[in-house]
């Protein structure tokens, strides 16, 4: 591309022949590494769990023999994962559902109403994305054992909501703030009343920042680890980084068992980015930036 | 913009608010106030004035922390940022395969901290993981490491862990490079600027103020990181891999000094904030040329 620029200007010495030919393989090398450290990984752990015990000690390079699934067999069976896994669905999607209604009620009304302290109360909103929240892990496991929500998955449910609180109010609210007033105003003027005029116009067309809070705000859920391990403690509550982490410690001896939980936990986060690749980024760039 | 009745920017406003004290308010004040009391749960919080700082500036595993931390900050924002940069400087030049490596880049970042970092510990797997088996089919075979719990290397392991992976801070720049009118270049190239200079004396002052917020964000997630210490080393060998979260987290499960713990989560609080104001600050500095 460099030398095209050269070109274009017709002066394209030796010497600027060797700098863009230097350039172009400097860039290259940036490709082929961020590409290896991002997908080699993975790929070398998917292959290793279809093999035998035997197979991974022998060698980290090898393929298996005859690929088997006894790993996963043995995470299912043994560590129970898919119990978790159905409690880690309920908990995200509980949570997103949850967000996207409460953040999308209050993106509106900053977004649109007209009131004395809305700008006081955007910022005090926004302003939780300031508060690392493991510096409030003490006090949360406090107030979730006043609420009587100890060991519960609406424990869980209602820390992660209130976590996704500065991602989605700012992707949901700088989104409305860029639709067009027109439509809204014409049900106004029909008559139409403030919830019907959110709920049947507004969150329609907000459809593209709802899919990414959606996505982010479930992906979070799905790996949190700390507050889970914090406010679980019984089988059917505890979520699957817990048992991620409680297999790597008593499953040290069985290494395709490992390899093929770690499979497990992380195909909903692959599938759910291929499918909203776009919404997944475009939300990251958004929440980034309020910053 | 409408004006509505009260009744419904209460409605709407509600239950967002009740969040925000649930979850947020309440919580950092109840660090706060207990964080000058003696506590564990069960009696009453008992004042103590500054005795959990003083206490905790004392001790040796805190200023351990306090130093892998300031090492990962300085590591956050002198490695991991600049290559974010570096790439998306390189993927703006959309090189065959930019969209692809744009995408694949972003997939670690999705996975999460916990699958990351059991990812990386295979990796690091004295007999079964990827690190050993290549060094030894390179020729060293009696080579064996046990990256994660040696002295020597179980910082720089756990660095890694995170510090390449800036796919985040590759993509706020992307789309501020994005935003660069072509002209600017384009001119620059007539008078002979070389594609590096172009790089250096265009693109780089451009995006400057975001380099800044991806230091930020790079820092404040340092701050917070937890998993990747927790299910890796625990935070040894020693306490060379410990930070702050950590020993909080060990102090709330192992011996319910809760006083304590909230006065290294508003240590944690301060530093993120004290961060957030010194990165603001340089950059605010640097961001001279919007103005003129």
């Amino acid at each position: 591309m460099s030398s095209g620029a050269a070109a274009r200007v017709g002066i394209a010495t030796p010497g600027q022949r060797i700098a863009a030919g230097a350039a172009a393989l400097f860039r290259y090398a940036v490709i082929g590494f961020v590409v290896a450290i991002s997908v080699l990984p993975l790929v070398w752990v998917v292959i290793s769990s279809l093999e035998t015990n035997a197979e991974i000690l022998s060698s980290a390079l090898n393929l298996p023999a005859a690929p088997s699934l006894k790993g996963y067999a043995t995470a299912f069976r043994f560590a129970r994962l898919d119990l978790k896994f159905v409690t880690s669905l309920i908990v995200a999607v509980s949570t997103t559902t949850v967000s996207l209604l409460i953040y999308s009620l209050a993106a509106y009304a900053l977004s649109r109403f007209r009131f004395r302290l809305r700008t006081l109360v955007f910022t005090l909103l926004i302003s939780s994305i300031l508060i690392p929240v493991n510096t409030m892990v003490q006090p949360v496991y406090e107030m979730v054992l006043r609420l009587g929500l100890y060991d519960t998955k609406a424990a869980l449910i209602l820390v992660y909501t209130g976590f996704s609180m500065p991602l989605c109010l700012f992707v949901l609210r700088s989104y409305m703030m860029h639709l067009p007033y027109e439509m809204e105003e014409s049900a106004y003027l029909e008559g139409a009343s403030v919830p019907r005029t959110f709920w049947q116009i507004m969150l329609p067309l907000t459809q593209p920042a709802l899919v990414s809070s959606a996505v982010l705000t479930f992906l979070g859920s799905w790996n949190e680890l700390l507050y889970a391990l914090l406010l679980t403690s019984s089988e059917h509550n505890r979520t699957l980084p817990l048992a991620m982490r409680y297999f790597m410690q008593q499953f040290t001896f069985d290494f395709s068992a490992m390899f093929a939980a770690l499979v497990i936990y992380v195909v909903p986060s692959i599938i759910l980015y291929v499918v909203l690749q776009e919404q997944i980024m475009s939300g990251i760039a958004a929440g980034a930036i309020n910053e | 913009m409408i004006k509505p009745g009260r009744l419904w920017i209460v409605l709407f406003l509600l239950p967002a608010l009740a969040m925000f004290l649930l979850v947020y308010l309440g919580p950092l004040a109840t660090a706060v106030t207990t964080s000058f009391t003696k506590w564990n749960g069960m009696q009453a919080p008992r004042f103590i004035g500054l005795d959990n700082y003083l206490r905790l500036a004392a001790s040796a595993k805190f200023q351990a922390a306090f130093g892998n931390t300031i090492k990962w900050v300085l590591a956050a924002a002198f490695i991991h940022v600049p290559f974010g940069v570096l790439v998306a400087l390189v993927l703006f030049k959309r090189p065959r395969g930019w969209r692809f490596t744009r995408a694949v880049f972003m997939i670690p970042n999705v996975l999460g901290w916990t699958a990351l970092s059991i990812l990386f510990m295979f990796i690091y797997l004295p007999d079964a993981g990827i690190l050993n088996g290549l060094i030894q089919s390179l020729g060293f075979s009696d080579f064996n490491r046990n990256w994660l719990y040696e002295p020597g290397s179980a910082f720089t392991a756990v660095t890694l862990i995170w510090l390449f992976f800036a796919a985040v801070i590759t993509l706020i720049t992307m789309s501020e490079l994005m935003a660069i009118p072509e002209s600017l270049a384009d001119s620059a190239r007539i008078d002979g600027a070389s594609p590096l200079q172009i790089d250096l004396y265009i693109n780089l002052p451009i995006i400057w103020p975001i380099v800044g917020t991806g230091i930020i964000i790079a820092v404040t997630s340092v701050l917070k990181a937890f998993e990747i210490i927790f299910l890796t080393t625990g935070g040894g060998p020693g306490d060379r891999t410990i930070n702050i979260s950590v020993i909080m987290v060990n102090r709330l499960l192992n011996s319910q000094e809760y006083g304590y713990a909230n006065a290294l989560a508003v240590v944690l609080l301060l530093m993120g904030m004290a961060a957030i104001l010194l990165v603001q600050w340089l950059f605010r500095l640097g961001r001279g040329y919007r103005d003129q």
